[in-house]
């Protein structure tokens, strides 16, 4: 077996074998598990029902307008009279009904009716007031309904103008899960590349490894062997969210969120390759772990901005910042999955933010290698990156 | 199997203004097991890095058998540095066994390899316990098993008995002529010179980057033995200050230590201990390790 894959076994071994990585990952799966249950079995679909009772005509108006909008309000309206006030406010009190309109000024509710009470009640009067004023004034029945009750809006779009509002909530919340797991992930394993790295040097392993392989294999192998355990570990949390989806019944997976969760993995894919070569990058120089927090600062700074300009991104999808800063190869990986969300990916946008990922990589790769080999001896204190491609080149 | 073992020429090394190696030369032959010593230091570690190509010296070549040491060849080398390092966390067993394989074995070779040595060097009931487990003198031996178990073509062992107990030294020895009885060319450093001298056949003593002495260690001390003789009597000893051709008389209750000139006889002298009473012992006064190296580096 060759030295590279005898180097990601081991990553890939160690790790999973760890008790830090498995207790990781059973909380992040019990949190996917109870993150995608929770809200549909506790969520309730249903509209609420509300029991009106009335006592005179114009109640019985408001009271029928008010059936009539109570699903736009989330209402199951029902309605009963009672013969008198003395009644209609007993039938409340008793909690037989939840709102008796004592006329068209007054009503009695147990305690202080919700906005979303108020609202649709109010808007009931009015129009029942309304309709009143148009009869004494002569209006025919069909002219009061076309005045009351118009045909709804035509609403046209113009420019391209797109807001977080018009996305649905359930593929909204797919990008920003998507989101953060990427940053999550991103952060986690290019620490895990760091720390790696800087431990063979702390336990003197490097020598003995060096004796048998290349620098450049230690760092290949480091890589490619960390980065497919964090695909798998997406590959595991995306297929947990969509099984449990399954088994709560809700099949009915949003158009829009399948895509999201797809390009999260492939985005993992570029981004692991470009933040763990920036992490090995600053690692490489590094000879105690102690020391490491100060060199991991600038990916970690780099992510932490790319998480600000996503959400720039959701406040105001077409903005500038949004469009070039989500272009930007240390944002890219963290925002584009979340464009598809959004419904502004383009394929030319993905596919220019992909080629600066990669032409980025390209670079920092050759880069990482040579300044790992410069350092890779030293043990016993942090050289400059200057330092350690002087050494790579003697 | 090795044929002309180990030739390292004119290595230097500069370190910034610091000249590590100046023109270190040895040869460790096939079969032979050679010390390496000098002061702390004095360039030996520098010199087994290059050998194993974990560093590059700036001028000098390493050759093994007669061609420069190749990558392949590389993975050949069983090489223990002076600084111990394993994986912490990981198993004893899965670390030789992982060394084994990144040294060009196969997973089956390296597995039956490992059990052997791990069995050998009392470490089987360990096997699935994280090195960092272990205490410091089983540590020691984990790193041995990971230094040999691909059955090197040549050993380079930096400080192999450093901070080991005897019984762990006793085993590091009879590994190390193990190897060496295979043919195997093994270079050592070591401070404790009383062993390099029970142990090995050839030295190289190193001083600031310099070999300072090289060769046989039986030739070597022969060489340096001089006109000395030491002479134990049972009974008293006569005034050897006195006697024609001692330039030098340091006189005990039962022995003396005599330096001689170029052309005085010594069976003169021995003829009168003789007369003088028992001789116990009458002979050349041989150098030990110690005492060359005093010589040497002076």
């Amino acid at each position: 077996m060759s030295p590279v894959k005898l180097i990601i076994r081991r990553e890939l071994r160690e790790k999973i074998r760890s008790k830090a990585f498995l207790v990781t990952n059973v909380v992040l799966l019990v949190l996917v598990v109870a993150g995608v249950a929770l809200p549909v079995l506790l969520g309730d679909d249903e509209p609420d029902e509300l029991h009106i009772v009335t006592v005179d005509e114009t109640g019985a108006a408001i009271a029928a307008i008010a059936q009539g909008q109570g699903e736009a309000f989330d209402y199951d309206i029902t309605v009963t009279s009672a013969p008198d006030a003395g009644t209609a406010r007993t039938a409340v009190a008793d909690e037989e009904a939840d709102v008796a309109l004592l006329g068209p000024d007054a009503v009695a509710v147990r305690e202080d009716p919700n906005g979303r009470l108020r609202n649709l009640l109010e808007g009931a009067r009015r129009v029942a007031l309304l309709d009143n004023a148009l009869d004494d004034a002569g209006v025919a029945p069909a002219d009061r309904a076309d005045l009351l009750s118009p045909p709804p809006l035509d609403v046209e779009r113009v420019g391209d103008a797109t807001s977080a509002a018009d996305v649905d909530e359930a593929v909204l919340f797919t990008g920003l899960a998507v989101t953060f797991v990427l940053y999550g992930l991103l952060i986690f394993y290019g620490q895990q590349v760091a720390q790696g790295l800087v431990q063979e040097k702390q336990s003197r392993v490097i020598e003995v490894l060096l004796a048998a392989v290349r620098p450049i294999h230690l760092l290949g192998g480091k890589l490619i062997g960390l980065g497919l355990l964090g695909l798998g570990q997406i590959v595991a949390l995306a297929g947990t969210a969509l099984l449990t989806l399954q088994l709560v019944g809700r099949a009915d997976v949003p158009d829009g969120a399948i895509p999201t969760i797809v390009a999260g993995g492939l985005w993992f894919l570029a981004g692991y390759a470009l933040y763990a070569t920036v992490f090995a990058l600053t690692a490489a120089v590094v000879a105690k772990i102690e020391d490491l927090q100060t060199a991991m600062m600038l990916p970690i700074m780099l992510l932490v901005g790319s998480l600000f300009v996503a959400q720039l991104g959701i406040a105001d999808p077409d903005g500038a910042v949004a469009r070039i800063g989500g272009m930007l190869p240390p944002v890219a990986p963290i925002y584009q999955p979340l464009t598809i969300a959004l419904g502004t990916a383009t394929p030319l946008r993905m596919g220019l933010a992909l080629l600066g990922v990669v032409a980025t990589t390209a670079v920092l790769v050759p880069l990482a290698a040579r300044v790992h080999a410069g350092a890779v001896l030293s043990v016993r204190n942090r050289i400059s990156i200057r330092e350690a491609l002087r050494r790579a080149r003697n | 199997m090795t044929t002309d073992g180990l030739v390292v020429d004119d290595l230097h090394r500069a370190f910034g203004d610091v000249q590590a190696l100046a023109g270190v030369s040895m040869h460790v032959e096939p079969g032979s097991l050679h010390g390496f010593v000098g002061a702390n230091g004095a360039g030996k570690t520098t010199t087994m890095r290059a050998i194993v190509g974990i560093d590059q010296p700036d001028r000098g070549t390493v050759h093994m058998d007669g061609h420069r040491i190749t990558a392949e060849q590389r993975a050949r080398i069983g090489y223990l540095p002076e600084e111990r390092g394993l994986y912490p966390d990981m198993r004893v067993r899965d670390q030789v066994l992982f060394l084994g394989q990144l040294h060009g074995m196969s997973a089956r070779d390296a597995a039956r390899r490992t059990d052997e040595l791990l069995e050998r060097l009392g470490l089987t009931e360990r096997a699935d316990d994280a090195t960092d487990n272990l205490s410091l003198g089983n540590q020691q031996r984990v790193q041995l098993a990971a230094s040999i178990v691909h059955e090197p073509d040549l050993l380079v062992l930096d400080e192999p008995f450093s901070g080991l107990d005897p019984v762990a030294a006793d085993v590091m020895a009879d590994l190390l002529v193990e190897q060496s009885e295979r043919g195997v060319p093994v270079l050592f450093s070591s401070h404790q010179l009383d062993l390099v001298e029970r142990l090995c056949d050839h030295v190289t003593i190193i001083a600031d980057g310099r070999v300072v002495a090289d060769g046989g260690i039986e030739e070597l001390r022969a060489a340096r033995a001089g006109r000395r003789f030491r002479i134990t009597l049972s009974g008293d000893h006569p005034d050897w200050a006195a006697q024609a051709g001692v330039t030098n008389a340091e006189v005990g209750t039962a022995t003396a230590v005599l330096t001689l000139t170029e052309d005085a006889d010594e069976q003169a002298l021995l003829d009168l201990a003789r007369a003088s009473g028992g001789v116990q012992h009458f002979g050349r006064v041989v150098p030990t390790l110690t005492e060359l190296y005093r010589e040497a580096i002076s």
